[in-house]
């Protein structure tokens, strides 16, 4: 009796919890776990979507992918963007946050600027910077030039290529990851900082021992968004550079879209798309892993 | 819902276009069509005015023209399509994309049709559009709008110069020197460069097959990229971007061509190649007095003459509707029509008739720069019809790249994308 009520009022709650995230759980699985799977499966044939029959062909398309140079090129391509313009974008949201968030006239204006990119659509920005990274008649080398600085040419080489668009980049996103951080330095209780100047700590001691330590998790969060942001741009490559010069900037997402769309090479593309899932994967786990060690919660 | 991996994969949030319905709406009223165009501004109007043109001329087939923002799109989105099952029934495709989707049987060999057509002549469709076209001795598609490399000039920069203005140079090594002649260069700053060229290998095919170089031997199982008369004009080009730096670096990156023609639109580049496709905007956008040649040679004259676009019947659209694409294929590929798109787009007419048609020789009259790439078209050449042609021009674009960029001397670079050429042939 008494067990039947209690099985009843069980159904009752968990069923209303199941129905309530049914939404959220069709939309993930239709959009997110069918694809995946799929993709898995793609990249053990040789399918290319068209033809009606296929083979499997098991590990051959990540046989071939790992004994590519040009994939683990275009993996270490990525690698160092990631790592450059990730590192450079929490560096200046840190500092911006941190700034943008003293007393001073006109920071509400100047946070709005500095977000302003960030929601520009990448197209714009994509065709308006390579004008200005133009070697010969850009704006940038124009503005070097008069400071008789020596001009750089941008885009045009396989290096300074990279270098554009990780400035690009950084440039683009840092405002979002600055309002992130805006809004974790502002939840940092006064009475710290108070506690801290009783004790005769400085600016920097400040900075050092209360902001970054208590920002810890909210700089975390952001590395790891920032991380995966930079290693999905497809759009930046598309726009500015679509992998060249002489393939010099290509990436794993370009390199997956190339092999998909321009080589209908499914299968392939299937199987490089799933080892930027595991790369990313691994990354995510490994910076919960180390975290520990500098995050504060 | 495979489409939407495909798109997951592509990173694009765009659904599959809607498609033809597969009701079949027989016997009463015109049969419905879809048709995808990727061209816009001015060429797009023109192909939906003749769309507009073919409904109102008969009432058996109406055909619905749908816009795919651009011609490579098309590609993607067919094959969106076919793995929806939402095909449409005509497309237009560029030779990028037909052979992958006719080597995999998504495209319907047009032969029957062609044969049993008494009022379709194939053989008045110009030589070098329907050149390479067979896909194991197949025809899956129709020439529709064709382009080819051309010189485009700056007269006042050539009359300043002193060289000829109607006609400024013929071969390669006149072009060399036409392009020291006209650089400019200020305090260590290049002000004005000789000569600039897009960067995709299309453009470059000209230089190799005008010099007896080619992409592939004639049987397609081998590549002669790394051969000297293949190599001499990348060689050249190293030399006037590092040597005499008269050669403004061609680059990718969004949209292929956009630096180099607003330089040249600008009056910063003398000379530039650049598609026949090109004409109406440069010529709406210059502020001097343009002039339109040949693509200079080495030895012989030739252009590729595949880019463009070309029309084709998908496989999996319902027979009923095929009959109908093929009446409205037809009717863009006629004479008449043919005439229509040339003289509002700046595209070639694909019909010998079409082009000693006496309403052409008035328009070439009135308009002698559109003459220029109609007479080049004898020496125009179709790029080798082989699977993987498009990991092969990857190669040999990296190559071109490798030598723009970096300034690693032709011999080399050809050389290391044959490898891989080679590579992939014996696979």
């Amino acid at each position: 009796m008494n067990n039947k009520k209690s099985m009843a009022k069980w159904a009752y709650t968990n069923l209303t919890a199941y129905v309530l995230v049914l939404p959220a759980i069709v939309l993930l699985v239709v959009f997110h776990l069918y694809p995946m799977c799929m993709t898995f499966f793609l990249s053990l044939t040789d399918w290319n979507l068209i033809t009606p029959d296929f083979n499997w062909i098991f590990a051959g398309n990540y046989i071939r992918m790992l004994t590519a140079s040009e994939f683990w090129r275009v993996v270490g391509h990525t690698f160092i963007f990631g790592i450059f313009s990730v590192g450079f974008t929490v560096l200046l949201a840190t500092v911006l946050a941190v700034v943008l968030d003293e007393k001073l006239r006109g920071v509400r204006w100047f946070r709005s600027v500095v977000f302003l990119p960030y929601i520009t659509p990448m197209a714009a920005i994509g065709t308006l910077w390579v004008w200005m990274y133009n070697k010969d008649f850009g704006l940038i080398n124009w503005v070097l030039d008069f400071f008789h600085m020596p001009a750089a040419p941008w885009l045009a080489k396989p290096g300074w290529a990279m270098a554009a668009l990780i400035i690009t980049k950084v440039w683009k996103v840092v405002g979002y990851y600055m309002v992130i951080l805006l809004a974790g330095k502002q939840n940092i209780a006064e009475s710290l900082y108070e506690a801290a100047k009783m004790d005769g700590a400085g600016r920097l001691q400040l900075f050092t021992r209360v902001t970054l330590p208590l920002l810890s998790p909210y700089i975390l969060f952001v590395v790891i968004v920032a991380l995966i942001g930079a290693f999905e741009d497809f759009d930046l490559l598309f726009t500015m550079t679509r992998g060249g010069p002489a393939e010099s900037t290509n990436m794993i997402i370009y390199y997956i879209y190339q092999n998909a769309f321009e080589f209908f090479d499914i299968g392939y593309a299937s199987a490089a798309s799933s080892a930027l899932f595991v790369i990313l994967m691994l990354i995510t786990f490994i910076q919960m892993k180390v975290s520990k060690r500098w995050v504060h919660y | 819902m495979a489409s939407s991996l495909v798109m997951v994969l592509a990173g694009c949030g765009q659904g599959a276009s809607s498609s033809s319905s597969s009701e079949q709406n027989s016997k009463q009223g015109p049969v419905q069509i879809e048709f995808w165009y990727g061209n816009s501004g001015v060429i797009g109007d023109t192909i939906k005015d003749l769309t507009e043109q073919f409904n109102q001329s008969q009432d058996e087939v109406k055909v619905n023209a749908v816009f795919q923002e651009s011609t490579n799109n098309i590609g993607k989105k067919l094959l969106t399509a076919i793995v929806g099952n939402a095909v449409p029934d005509v497309v237009q495709l560029n030779a990028r994309f037909w052979p992958a989707f006719a080597y995999n049987k998504a495209l319907l060999p047009l032969d029957s049709y062609i044969q049993n057509d008494p009022e379709f002549k194939y053989n008045d469709f110009v030589d070098s559009f329907v050149d390479d076209t067979l896909i194991e001795g197949k025809t899956y598609t129709l020439p529709f709008n064709r382009s080819t490399p051309i010189l485009y000039y700056n007269k006042d920069i050539v009359k300043e110069i002193g060289l000829d203005s109607e006609h400024p140079v013929t071969t390669w090594d006149d072009m060399m020197a036409a392009a020291k002649k006209a650089t400019v260069v200020k305090d260590g700053k290049t002000e004005r460069f000789g000569y600039a060229s897009l960067l995709p290998p299309l453009y470059y095919y000209s230089l190799m097959w005008s010099n007896g170089g080619d992409i592939l031997t004639p049987d397609h199982k081998d590549v002669v990229i790394d051969q000297a008369p293949a190599i001499q004009g990348l060689e050249m080009y190293r030399k006037m971007i590092y040597d005499d730096k008269t050669m403004m670096q061609p680059m990718g990156g969004n949209r292929d061509g956009d630096q180099e023609m607003i330089n040249f639109q600008n009056g910063k580049v003398a000379f530039l190649l650049a598609s026949t496709g090109d004409l109406n905007q440069i010529q709406n956008n210059v502020k001097f007095e343009l002039g339109v040649d040949f693509v200079p040679k080495f030895k012989e004259y030739a252009v590729p003459s595949t880019s463009g676009g070309n029309l084709a019947i998908v496989a999996k659209a319902p027979k009923e509707k095929q009959d109908a694409a093929w009446k409205f294929m037809k009717f863009l590929t006629d004479k008449q029509q043919t005439i229509y798109f040339a003289q509002h787009t700046g595209y070639m007419p694909i019909r010998k008739s079409a082009v000693d048609a006496p309403e052409m020789t008035k328009f070439y009259e009135e308009n002698p720069f559109f003459k220029i790439t109609v007479d080049q078209l004898p020496y125009g050449k179709g790029i080798p019809v082989v699977p993987d042609f498009e990991k092969i021009e990857s190669e040999i674009q990296n190559a071109l790249g490798r030598t723009y960029a970096e300034n690693v001397p032709a011999q080399q670079s050809m050389k290391e994308a044959a490898d891989k050429i080679r590579e992939l042939l014996n696979k």
